[in-house]
């Protein structure tokens, strides 16, 4: 060991001559989190006792939640899609299925997303832009047509108004004969993110917690096998947050919902095996899968520790991830093919469930066919001609890697602390400090491309002269139209009575705080309109008043 | 020399405010007042603000696709309030192909992604100079 | 939105940039009895904005209001941020309601320099409530004392500040005091605290304690209640035109301050520093009798 050290030191100093004759490439090397890079690892630097056996499926699942991991099953491609109406984009399902996706996952537009009719003033502009517009179980109904709910697993990307969203797919399934114990997905259902870096959120924290509590009660029961929450770290890390900051915020949230399940009087083994994760694959290769290793070991260790899980399944971080679609540029779209599958690699290296990869004229508008046909083959390649798929983690081991994740676990560990000490995530995103740290980081991440500290390919550097942009997906306005028109012919032909009797029974369970799980489904049976149904929950909840600063 | 009041507002639902907040940041770092008004803002609730506020240019971000009916409303209102002379300028996730039609309608520029914050910054200097 | 918004909107721009237009503002008298200034101070973190949003929106149900809201500006660049607008844009389209944001423009003390020729302006425009939300960065900020009517100070449980920082500076401005976010724990002790201090009498005013959750809007009848007895109290014995003398009085001591600066800064530092070490008749003794001279004419007007 000494020899070793001495060595290292002798290196060093010769090292050190070299750099005095040739200066490096920058002053520092850092990740994004700021963790500073050494130029070489050595077996010197491994915090692993070289004693211990690191095993992938065994506590704390660093290596993996699996022994065997891709061996056995691949990880799902899941392609973020939807847009327009409810056929364009059960055309587009239709299509990515038979293109060999392994399950939908649906995106929705914002008035959707804050549930809001398309009729509604704020919609105007909106309807079906980022996402399909879903007003009502008959939308849903054509949504999924010919789809087969118990063959596909559907991720819905819907956080306040989740619970309607999963009654509207519920009771589809319901008119498709399929029990709903064999319905697999998951609902994103992750409000406190949205708070601090999506903004889809409609009534505030503690009343947005109950209703989250709600769905875990409720899909425990009748929905077993479906993920009811998807605690989100992609957006915070696109929001401008940090590796660390990913980690370390989203942790915080996970912790608030469990301790709000908990208070509710929920036993943490029956909810939490049903939790689910979503992160950001972000351009730095290492510094990620680092990040994904140190993220399972804190949560095995929160659960265990901290709430006294006992079920092996409790422990399990299972994870969706998302390329950053913030690092795609405008400009030279097709380099954004490259970044992708750098990224998409990270993601796979780090053992991700699932992996949704970002198409490559993403700044520019929502993915036209070829382009989103283009990121799934970036994944059908990861999976069937790299071999990265053939060995578990396979980075783990490497001084480098185990390094790394050994510093992002103790960095988090810090702001976890920090966020404790404060109260826990709610009163650090009442008091505004995730959104000061977030906004922070966004702003030194700019000034650094600004002064070219960071190089982006094609923006600061390396720039062309552009040509004209590729063909690019546009929704038709149209769209808003005949969404409105379906709106007045579905409360003309609807049952009004019985969208009357079936609303007023969930404001009455609202004011009762009983769990608003089955009147919503009955509501929803009667084609109540998304909008009809969380205007009752804004009257009874309110509506969150953000608290911005700058 | 009184600092140019800007208004950084996002019309419609789209909730991502990273750009925006840079921006407002980068313009305050330059000697602005800028008047920051949060998420879903309708063009009414913009053009009275930016009226009160007597500012010289309303900046909006918009990644929603909803800019090619939010961006002209704000700027017909602006007439109609008799304020023409106030700029509007705009950004967020805007393709090559819309960017002449909001020219047309009266938007002053639209700042692409990858624009640097220098750029904008002397724009609007220059935009309000000629005020 | 109505034509006369546009122009008073200019107008306060003309005079935050140009504090000589107080010239102009003779015919802009200060002791108009028909409008209520309310200033708002404390500490951030205390729900000020969301208080003050919730007051003019009680009030505008009958009345015509301005907000000002004042935020601080960046010493480095001069430049600012101007959030509190954020909390009052469901206010935004009242026909009743001006909301307009500040920078201090670099000033101690919580308000800019010309916030006081900005009320006169507006007592012309004939609002009938002015709410003027300040900066309560810290135990300085307390210039709103010297030029509102009724001065509210905001505190909340918690807030990390040692209750024994309430006890002094601060309090003492207080003809209101609230006590926001009252549904927190650490309300009783704060309020008990507080009581010692807030049930002192001033001049036959015994300064109220409120206890407000302003985010639910509670408590906000009994708040307006309270200003309602303090400018009744004011219309008593002549005291609201006491107060607008002073705020008067402010106004010129910050004008003629930056006109002296305005004119002094012209000059380069190396001639100021050779006037200082001038011996008999220095930089400051020169001053010092000029003003001296001014002071007396101004006592023979």
């Amino acid at each position: 060991m000494q020899d070793n050290k001495e060595k290292l030191v002798q290196w060093q100093k010769e090292l050190d001559k070299t750099r005095a004759r040739f200066p490096e490439r920058k002053e520092k090397f850092q990740t994004s989190s700021e963790i500073p890079l050494e130029t070489v690892y050595t077996n010197l630097d491994s915090p692993v006792d070289a004693q211990d056996l690191d095993l992938p499926g065994e506590y704390p699942y660093t290596r993996g939640v699996q022994r065997n991991m891709y061996r056995g099953r691949l990880w799902t491609m899941r392609q973020y899609a939807g847009f327009a109406s409810a056929q364009e984009s059960n055309k587009r399902y239709k299509y990515l299925l038979s293109q060999g996706q392994t399950g939908l996952s649906v995106a929705f537009d914002l008035p959707t997303q804050i549930g809001l009719d398309s009729d509604h003033s704020l919609s105007d502009g909106e309807v079906g832009k980022v996402g399909v517009a879903i007003d009502s179980l008959a939308d849903m109904e054509v949504l999924f047509q010919d789809i087969p709910l118990d063959k596909v697993s559907t991720s819905m990307t819907i956080n306040a108004p989740a619970m309607v969203l999963l009654a509207m797919y519920l009771a589809v399934a319901e008119k498709q004969g399929v029990d709903w114990n064999k319905l697999q997905g998951t609902i994103q259902n992750d409000v406190l993110k949205e708070y601090v870096a999506r903004g889809t959120y409609i009534f505030p924290p503690e009343s947005s917690l109950k209703v989250i509590t709600d769905i875990f009660a409720f899909c425990a029961e009748a929905v077993p096998k479906w993920n009811t929450i998807s605690i989100s770290g992609y957006h915070i890390r696109e929001a401008g947050a940090t590796a660390v900051e990913e980690i370390a915020f989203t942790l915080a949230n996970a912790i608030s919902y469990v301790d709000t399940a908990i208070k509710a009087g929920l036993h943490v083994d029956e909810f939490a095996p049903r939790l689910s994760f979503f992160f950001n694959a972000h351009s730095n290769l290492f510094e990620e899968v680092a990040k994904f290793r140190a993220a399972r070991k804190l949560w095995a260790e929160i659960m265990k520790e901290r709430f006294g899980a006992e079920n092996r399944k409790s422990m399990l971080m299972r994870f969706h991830t998302q390329t950053a679609g913030s690092t795609l540029t405008a400009q030279q779209p097709d380099n954004n093919v490259v970044r992708v599958a750098l990224q998409a690699l990270s993601a796979v290296l780090g053992g991700t469930q699932s992996l949704h990869t970002n198409s490559r004229d993403e700044a520019l508008a929502l993915p036209s066919e070829d382009s989103v046909r283009i990121a799934l083959r970036t994944q059908q390649i990861l999976a069937n001609e790299t071999g990265v798929a053939d060995v578990v983690d396979p980075l783990g081991g490497s001084y480098y890697i185990e390094k790394l994740t050994a510093e992002i676990e103790s960095k988090v560990k810090e702001m976890l602390n920090k966020i404790d000490d404060m109260g826990g995530a709610v009163a650090a995103i009442n008091s505004g400090y995730i959104q000061r740290q977030i906004q922070d980081s966004a702003y030194k991440h700019q000034m650094a491309v600004e002064s070219q500290d960071e190089i982006i390919v094609g923006v600061n550097k390396y720039e062309i002269q552009e040509d004209h942009q590729p063909d690019l997906l546009t929704v038709d306005p149209a769209v808003q139209d005949s969404q409105v028109k379906r709106l007045t012919e579905l409360k003309a032909n609807r049952e009004q009575a019985s969208v009357d009797s079936a609303l007023e029974a969930i404001r009455q369970a609202a004011v009762r705080e009983e769990n608003l799980f089955p009147p919503v489904l009955d509501a929803v049976r009667a084609y109540a309109t998304l909008g009809e149904i969380c205007g009752v929950l804004r009257d009874v909840y309110g509506e969150y008043q953000a608290r911005d600063l700058i | 020399m009184a600092p140019i009041r800007v208004l950084i507002a996002k019309p419609g639902l789209d909730g991502h405010d990273r750009g925006a907040k840079v921006v407002a940041r980068a313009l305050r770092d330059a000697g602005m007042e800028v008047v920051y008004t949060g998420l879903r803002q309708s063009p009414e609730q913009i053009v009275q603000a930016a009226v009160q506020e007597d500012v010289r240019v309303i900046g909006l971000s918009c990644l929603s696709g909803a800019h090619n009916s939010l961006f002209p409303k704000v700027v017909k209102l602006l007439h109609e309030k008799d304020s023409a002379d106030i700029k509007v300028f705009g950004g967020g996730v805007i393709p090559d192909a819309d960017i002449p039609g909001l020219l047309e309608a009266g938007v002053e520029a639209i700042f692409t992604p990858g624009t640097s914050l220098d750029k904008i910054v002397q724009q609007i200097k220059e935009s309000a100079g000629n005020a | 939105m109505p034509n006369w918004q546009r122009q008073l909107a200019r107008s306060i721009t003309n005079l935050e940039a140009n504090p000589e237009i107080i010239k102009t503002l003779a015919n802009y008298p200060l002791d108009n009895a028909s409008t209520h200034v309310i200033g708002v101070t404390g500490p951030p973190g205390g729900g000020k904005s969301t208080l003050c949003s919730q007051i003019i929106q009680h009030l505008a149900a009958d009345h015509k209001v301005a907000a000002l809201l004042v935020d601080p500006s960046s010493p480095y660049s001069g430049g600012a941020i101007l959030g509190d607008r954020i909390r009052m844009q469901n206010l935004a389209g009242h026909p009743n309601v001006y909301i307009r944001s500040l920078s201090n423009r670099g000033n101690t003390g919580g308000v800019s320099r010309s916030l006081v020729s900005i009320l006169r302006m507006l007592m012309h425009y004939g609002f009938d409530y002015i709410v003027v939300e300040t900066i309560g960065a810290g135990q300085s900020e307390v210039k709103i004392a010297s030029i509102a009517d009724t001065t509210v100070v905001v505190a909340v449980p918690n807030l990390g500040d040692d209750i024994q920082a309430f006890k002094s500076g601060i309090m003492e401005i207080a003809d209101v005091f609230v006590l926001n976010k009252a549904d927190l724990p650490g309300i009783d002790a704060l309020y008990t605290a507080l009581q010692e201090s807030a049930q002192r009498e001033k001049d036959g005013w015994v300064t109220p304690l409120c206890q407000t959750v302003a985010v639910q809007g509670k408590g906000i009848e009994q708040l307006l209640a309270a200003f309602a007895k303090h400018r009744h109290w004011l219309n008593q014995q002549d005291r609201l035109l006491e107060k607008r003398k002073q705020a008067a009085k402010f106004e010129v001591m910050e004008l003629s301050s930056y006109m002296l600066q305005k004119h002094l800064d012209k000059l380069p530092a190396d001639i100021l520093a050779a006037n200082l070490s001038k011996g008999e008749f220095n930089l400051f003794q020169r001053l010092d009798a000029a003003y001296a001279e001014i002071a007396k004419s101004l006592g023979e007007v």
